[in-house]
């Protein structure tokens, strides 16, 4: 008799299968090698997967670490990746088995008692598993977890980059990574091809990520020491054979009103605000400005514009919010701070107003993630057909817009882009 | 080999052990040519006292004259001079009844064989006939008394192919099959149940399919009938570090069937049925004893042997090896004409490139490019002819991907047939059964094609 079990973990392992890395349909095989270089306006000094105000997380995250199921694509549901089938419902608890043998980079044995630990960390870090209740390991190789999503919107939940698995002592300056690729030494400046990839290992021998503003971006673009070129196709002059590309919608940025802003952090000041800002100004920096129906200006007291320094992108937005805000009788200034004080002045919330990205682009986790963010209950409904920037009007903060980066790229790559990404898993040079 | 006795005598009192001692290496036969390896094994059960021995015309096929008269000379002059103490011989091939009589009239012993030529191998009847001394012994039994009988056979090579019938030319004929499993991505052709007749093994991401194709009505795709299915996790996990583009294939012999995937844990031998798995490190098989290590990129260059077959399966401790790497390996111990054994193989090296490598104990080694191709390469000699094929797949301006057939002539590589298919995952080159040219099976998306 075939039992439920049985025709679950079939169906499972089926599309774990079907989909656990992406054959050519042409008889010439994928070529692998090659030696990437990206100068990019992110920091590349750490990378945590967990972490959803993390532009780093979000361009490249997906190539660094995986899950335990991944998305089919529009409306497809899950399938397994390093789970070994689809979650199983009994009564309360929903149990996931996990493919044996697996591996952090660095050859960490991922079994259950790890898997639980990393998204007992995802779960305290992001709020994509905010609605599981309780995660523990049943055996070597058995998750169980507790919660009342349905089997299939769980799958979707452990599918989100947010619930990527890491090893036990996971250190995000030195990530120990479980995707495609590994990080060599500090940081993510160097990675190389993974050889405990649960997916296979990225196509591309190395990648070499540099960390720069965005002219030095395209200067390295335009002379050829960088490989894509961020929101342009060189400085001084186009590089001619450059293919563009367009990454889709990374997910918000926003403006948090900070504690010294007073009565002008109030709910909808900060929007009103943004009537000031030209949308084509905006557009050359890769954002797409949200509806604003406020005034033509910053009526509020002067103010600086707190954001990372590690954040070269970050930086250049602020900047142009500030240029917009700036007036003689309120200065607005953009302020540049170490991450680590940048951090601390949030908790703190010691600071007049600042730029806070949010890497959730579906509406109903980006209004988790924004209520989350401003110490508020996670809603109790889903948006529905309700625009997400009218359901956070209510919220003391602003939605600035959406990143939405473009550029172009080396002519010679092919599988850049995946959407809201950058795939160096599939990356390869062609020729 | 098979062994039967008429009548235990003096013959036999040596004839057996002999023949029994044979047993093993028979199975293993597989140096030089068929016929020479026939002819050891003739060698080594026939009589030291002297005897006739005589070759009978070969049976089982339809030749022209011209060609029958040729290879029955052939096989008179090597099967026969196979006999250890032959005092006489025929000097070509006699029929049975001139063979008694001559053998007689020389008052010797007649070591008679009968070679025939089935299901793509050469058969060769062995009987040690001697002659009765009394008269009326030989009034009862003017034919003889067979004391001792052997049979042999090996799967026929070019030595004998090149007799047979050629094809006006390759890939001539195309018959479409439903794939059992769409993007499956092995694909290998074989008997598997030693019946004398080929089966395709098709490895799929999910599961295994052994069995056979059926033809449909002109026009419209026929469909492969399964004689067994087998889902891959029923014996293998999932390998804990997969490549990213997925390579397998399958080795298949008598009673043997050796899978290698990049998606599975194991190398997998199983039975005839698709039943009895035991287990080895994940590998690409090229033959039983020779395996090639997954990459972390593709299949090592390095061959090994396929390491030893366990009940459990094997633990990975290690990451995928960085290490230089093929898409795709082709290797062919082809006997030619003269019964000169060569070794190919064609690898797709990096960037695709076709290299090809020719080795012989009497000749120089030879290294070849043929250009750039896909990661889909077999060697055959297809059409009989005694000159090696090399199979490749090649990328055209339209997008769809081309067969290509080249000729391995000593003057060079010589293309002698292409043929535009859809996307290939893989090739797989049927046995020779007995007509020219081999079957070629090409694995599509969710399509198999066989070529002639």
């Amino acid at each position: 008799m075939t039992t439920r079990r049985d025709a679950l973990g079939g169906l499972g392992a089926a599309l774990l299968a079907a989909f656990a890395s992406q054959p050519s349909e042409a008889a010439v095989r994928p070529a692998y090698g090659g030696h990437l270089r990206l100068t990019l306006p992110i920091d590349t000094s750490r990378i945590d997967p967990h972490d959803e105000v993390s532009l780093t997380t979000r361009l490249l995250g997906s190539s660094l670490f995986d899950t335990l199921y991944a998305r089919g694509g529009g409306t497809a549901p899950a399938y397994p990746t390093l789970a070994s089938n689809l979650p199983q419902r009994s009564g309360a608890t929903v149990t996931i088995e996990l493919r044996p043998g697996l591996r952090s980079a660095r050859g960490v044995v991922l079994d259950a008692k790890a898997v639980a630990a990393a998204l007992e960390r995802s779960r305290q870090r992001s709020r994509t598993l905010a609605d599981v209740d309780r995660i523990s390991a049943r055996s070597a190789l058995e998750l169980a977890l507790t919660t009342r999503l349905s089997e299939e919107a769980l799958a979707l939940r452990l599918a989100a980059p947010s619930s990527a698995i890491v090893p036990p002592g996971f250190d995000p300056a030195r990530p120990d990574c479980t995707g495609a690729l590994r990080s060599l030494g500090a940081g993510i400046q160097r990675l190389a091809r993974n050889g405990w990839a649960p997916r296979g290992g990225s196509y591309v021998s190395e990648v070499t990520l540099t960390s720069a503003d965005l002219r030095t971006s395209l200067r390295d673009f335009e002379t050829r020491r960088s490989d894509l070129g961020f929101l342009g196709s060189g400085l001084h002059q186009s590089r001619g054979s450059a293919r563009p590309f367009a990454l889709g919608t990374l997910g918000w940025l926003v403006l948090l009103p900070g504690r010294r802003l007073g009565r002008f952090g109030a709910p909808g000041v900060l929007d009103q605000a943004l009537g000031a800002l030209r949308p084509a100004d905006f557009a050359a920096l890769g954002v797409e400005l949200g509806s604003s129906r406020g005034a033509a200006s910053w009526t509020g007291p002067p103010c600086s514009l707190l954001v990372p320094a590690e954040e070269p992108w970050l930086v250049a937005i602020a900047e142009e919010v500030a240029r917009a805000w700036d007036s003689p009788r309120a200065r607005v200034a953009a302020v540049s701070s170490p991450r680590a004080e940048f951090e601390l002045r949030l908790d703190d919330e010691n600071f007049d107003c600042a730029l806070v990205f949010l890497g959730s682009a579906e509406p109903d986790a980006a209004h988790r993630a924004l209520t989350a963010l401003v110490g508020l209950p996670p809603p109790q409904r889903p948006l529905g057909a309700l625009a997400l920037e009218d359901a956070v009007r209510h919220l003391p903060l602003a939605l600035l817009g959406r990143p939405v980066p473009r550029g172009f790229c080396s002519e010679r790559l092919t599988d850049l882009v995946a959407p809201g990404a950058l795939d160096l898993a599939n990356v390869r040079f062609s020729g | 080999m098979a062994l039967s006795f008429g009548r235990f005598s003096g013959w036999a009192s040596w004839v057996i052990p002999a023949l029994l001692l044979l047993l093993p290496r028979a199975a293993h036969g597989e140096s030089g040519s068929a016929l020479t390896r026939l002819a050891q094994q003739i060698s080594a059960v026939t009589p030291p006292t002297p005897v006739f021995a005589a070759v009978t015309p070969v049976s089982g096929v339809v030749l022209d004259a011209k060609d029958r008269a040729a290879l029955d000379a052939k096989l008179a002059s090597v099967l026969g001079s196979a006999v250890a103490a032959s005092r006489g011989r025929g000097a070509s091939a006699l029929t049975e009844s001139d063979a008694r009589r001559r053998s007689r009239e020389l008052g010797l012993a007649l070591v008679l064989l009968r070679p025939s030529l089935a299901g793509g191998r050469v058969l060769v009847d062995l009987d040690v006939i001697e002659w009765e001394l009394s008269f009326w012994a030989r009034a009862r039994k003017p034919l003889g008394t067979v004391v001792a009988h052997a049979s042999f056979s090996e799967p026929a090579d070019a030595e004998i192919r090149r007799y047979l019938p050629r094809p006006n030319g390759l890939l001539q004929s195309e018959l479409r099959f439903q794939s059992p499993e769409a993007g499956a991505i092995g694909l290998a052709c074989g008997d598997a149940r030693g019946q004398g007749s080929s089966e395709l093994l098709v490895v799929g991401r999910r599961n295994l399919f052994i069995g056979s194709l059926s033809p449909a009505a002109k026009g419209q795709r026929g469909a492969f009938v399964p004689r067994r299915e087998a889902a891959w996790t029923s014996f293998s996990p999932l390998s804990p570090h997969p490549l990213r583009a997925p390579l397998a294939t399958a080795w298949m012999g008598p009673g043997t069937v050796l899978i290698g995937s990049s998606d599975r844990a194991a190398l997998l031998r199983l039975d005839a049925e698709l039943a009895q798995p035991t287990f080895a490190p994940a590998a690409w098989p090229v033959t039983p004893e020779r395996c090639h290590a997954f990459t972390a990129t593709g299949i090592a260059e390095a061959a090994a042997t396929c390491g030893p077959a366990s009940s459990t399966l094997p633990k990975t401790t290690s990451p995928a090896l960085e290490a230089p790497s093929r898409d795709a390996l082709a290797v062919l111990a082809h006997a030619d004409e003269r019964g000169i054994v060569r070794i190919y193989e064609l690898e797709s090296a990096a960037g695709g490139r076709l290299e090809l490598t020719i080795e012989s104990p009497l000749e120089q080694r030879q290294q070849l490019e043929l250009g750039v191709g896909g990661a889909q390469v077999a060697l055959a000699d297809l059409d009989g002819d005694s000159i090696v094929e090399a199979i490749t797949t090649g990328a055209t301006e339209s997008g769809a991907d081309t067969l290509e057939v080249r000729s391995l002539r000593p003057e060079g590589p010589v293309l002698v047939a292409t043929r535009s298919v859809g996307p290939v995952r893989a090739l797989a080159v049927c046995p020779f059964v007995g007509k020219n040219p081999q079957r070629l099976a090409v694995l599509l998306t969710d399509e198999i094609r066989i070529y002639e």
